[in-house]
C-alpha cells in the first residue's frame, strides 16, 4: 500500500517506515508463530526475553516475543536504535553500567535487563527494519558460536518476514484473477466462488462471455502455496486466450502444449474442466482433463455425473483431449467443483449425491453454491473449495 | 513414512509403505523407486495396502515414478489400493495409466 506521504521519504526513519509499510507487516497483529520462535529462542539460549521488534519512523512495534516487554515505545534511546545504529550483532554484557541504556525504563529496575543481544533485521531490499533482540536479568559471557547462531536465526527470520509479503502478495494476485465481469447470458445463471484453505492455492475458477457464447474453466493444479498458484495463473491465461478462437479440444490442446515443459519440470499436473457454449440451444461442449467431479441435475430431479476419460494435462501420458456434448434444457443445473468439496461431506464418492441433493433442494444456482461455500467457511481443516453452477432458467 | 523394498525375482521391486503418500512421503517414494530402477529392477509394484490416503502431492509422485519406470523399459503398477485411493486414481482418470491388481504377484503375474 503506498500512500503520497511515502512520495516524500528524506530520514533513514522515513525509509524504515516505508518499508515496514509496503512489506505489511507494521498492521499485523504479532504472530503465533513467531511467538513460539521466540519462545525457543529464549530457551536455547538461555534468555528470559526475546523477541522480534520492528522500528517504524519513531515508534517500535512488537512483532512477537516471549517473556515480557523487550521494548519500551519510543525508537529512540532503545535497544533497538542502537542495534540497527551497530549495523551489526550488538552485545551489551551488562546494560546497567553502560551509560547509553542504564536510564532504560527497563534497565534501571534490580530485576532489569543487564545481558542484552541484538541482531538488526533487514527487508529484501537491504533496509533495516527493526532487531531480532534476547535479555536476561543475569549477566554472563555470550560465546562466539552463540553469537553465530544468533546471526542464522536473524537470517532465517528476515526469510520468512519476507515470505509472508510474497504470500500475501500472491494472494492479492490470485483474488485479482477471478473473473470480475457478471456473465450475462441471457436464460442462463452462472455463479462461481473459490474458498481457498491457506492464503494461496492451486484450484481456480474462470468464465468469460461474449453475445451468444459462454466459456468456463475449473482447475486444480497438484500442490499447494505459491508454486501451485503461479502455475494455476499460467493455464488460466492460456485457456483465457485461446477459448476465444477455438473449441473447447483445440483449446485445451494448446493450454498442454504450453505448459508441458513447466508442468514436466515440477512433476506436477493439472485437473480441468473446460465448457463452452456456442450455439443458442442448450448445447455446452466440454473437455475432462481427469477432473471427475461434474454433475448435471436435471429439472425432473435426476442426476447424472459427466462421462470422462482423459488424463490430467503435464502428466506427459496419452497426450489428447476429446470433446464431449451435453444439453442442458430448461431448469436443468451443472455444476462442477474442487475435490475439496468431498470433505464438506464424508469424503467419499456419497458426497455426489449430497452435491446433487442441494442443488435439488434450491431455487437458483446462487443459492446451491452460496451453501457450499457456507458449509466450506464453517467447516475445520477443509481443503480448497472450489464451484462453479451454470443452470438454464424455466420451469422447474 | 518409510518404503521397503522386496526383491520380487530377477526384474521386479514391490515396494511397501504405510500411511499417508503426501506432499512430506512423496520424496521418499520417488528415490525408493529410482534406487530399485538403478540397480536394474524396472518392473515396480507398489503395494498400497498400508497407504489409506494419497493426496494430489502422492498422485504427482506416482505419476513422475511411472515415467521413470517406463523410460528404463518398465512399468509401475498398484497392488491393494483402499477404498480412497481407488477413488482418487478413478477421479483424475489416471486408472487408466496406474493400473490396479489385487496383490503384488498378480501384477505382474502375465
Amino acid at each position: 500500500m503506498t500512500t503520497g506521504a511515502e512520495a516524500n521519504v528524506t530520514t533513514a526513519g522515513d525509509r524504515r517506515q516505508a518499508v515496514l509499510g509496503s512489506l505489511g507487516l507494521l498492521a499485523n497483529e504479532p504472530e503465533t508463530m513467531f511467538d513460539r520462535v521466540m519462545a525457543m529462542a529464549a530457551g536455547f539460549f538461555r534468555m528470559d526475553r526475546a523477541a522480534i521488534v520492528l522500528a517504524g519512523r519513531d515508534t517500535l512495534v512488537v512483532k512477537a516475543q516471549f517473556g515480557g516487554d523487550l521494548a519500551r515505545p519510543e525508537f529512540s534511546g532503545s535497544f533497538t536504535e542502537a542495534a540497527i545504529a551497530t549495523r551489526t550483532l550488538l552485545v551489551v554484557d551488562d546494560a546497567s553500567t553502560d551509560p547509553r541504556f542504564a536510564r532504560n525504563s527497563i534497565v534501571d529496575d534490580p530485576n532489569g535487563v543487564r545481558l542484552y543481544v541484538g541482531i538488526p533485521l533487514h527487508a529484501p531490499g537491504g533496509e533495516a527494519i527493526g532487531a531480532f533482540a534476547m535479555s536476561s536479568t543475569r549477566t554472563r559471557p555470550f560465546g562466539e558460536t552463540e553469537r553465530t547462531q544468533v546471526r542464522r536465526i536473524a537470517a532465517w527470520l528476515e526469510e520468512e518476514l519476507a515470505s509472508q509479503k510474497e504470500t500475501t502478495r500472491a494472494a492479492e494476485v490470485q483474488h485479482a484473477l477471478q473473473p470480475k465481469a457478471s456473465v450475462k447470458l441471457p436464460g442462463y445463471e452462472v455463479v462461481g466462488t473459490s474458498t481457498p484453505a491457506r492464503a494461496v492455492d492451486g484450484d481456480f475458477f474462470d468464465w468469460y462471455s461474449v453475445p451468444g457464447s459462454l466459456g468456463l474453466t475449473l482447475a486444480d493444479v497438484m500442490g499447494k502455496g505459491v508454486g501451485a498458484a503461479l502455475v494455476a495463473a499460467t493455464v488460466r491465461a492460456v485457456i483465457h486466450t485461446s477459448a476465444g478462437n477455438s473449441g473447447v479440444a483445440a483449446t485445451v490442446r494448446r493450454a498442454a502444449r504450453l505448459l508441458e515443459l513447466d508442468l514436466e519440470d515440477t512433476d506436477s499436473f493439472v485437473t480441468l474442466f473446460h465448457a463452452q457454449r456456442r450455439q443458442a440451444d442448450g448445447r455446452l461442449r466440454y473437455v475432462y482433463a481427469g477432473h471427475g467431479l461434474t454433475l448435471v441435475v436435471r429439472a425432473d430431479g435426476r442426476s447424472e455425473q459427466l462421462a470422462h476419460a482423459n488424463l490430467p494435462l503435464g502428466t506427459g501420458l496419452e497426450p489428447d483431449w476429446q470433446r464431449h456434448t451435453v444439453w442442458l434444457e430448461e431448469g436443468d443445473t451443472l455444476i462442477s467443483f474442487s475435490d475439496g468439496v468431498l470433505d464438506l461431506f464424508d469424503g467419499s464418492l456419497a458426497s455426489l449425491e449430497e452435491v446433487a441433493d442441494i442443488v435439488r433442494y434450491t431455487k437458483t444456482a446462487a443459492e446451491a453454491v452460496s451453501v457450499l461455500t457456507m458449509m466450506a467457511e464453517y467447516a475445520e481443516d477443509s481443503d480448497d473449495v472450489v464451484v462453479i453452477a451454470v443452470r438454464r432458467k424455466g420451469r422447474r | 513414512m518409510k518404503f521397503e523394498t522386496s526383491p520380487i525375482g530377477d526384474t521386479i521391486a514391490a515396494i511397501r509403505g504405510a500411511g499417508r503418500l503426501n506432499m512430506v512421503s512423496a520424496s521418499a517414494l520417488r528415490e525408493t523407486v529410482s534406487e530399485a530402477l538403478s540397480t536394474g529392477r524396472t518392473r515396480i509394484v507398489v503395494d498400497f495396502s498400508g497407504i489409506d490416503f494419497v493426496d494430489s502431492s502422492g498422485l504427482g509422485a506416482l505419476i513422475g515414478c511411472l515415467k521413470s519406470a517406463r523410460q528404463a523399459g518398465g512399468d509401475l503398477r498398484i497392488a491393494q489400493p483402499t477404498a480412497q485411493v481407488t477413488m482418487v486414481l478413478q477421479l483424475s482418470n489416471l486408472d487408466r495409466v496406474l493400473k490396479s491388481y489385487n496383490s503384488t504377484e498378480e501384477a505382474y503375474g502375465e
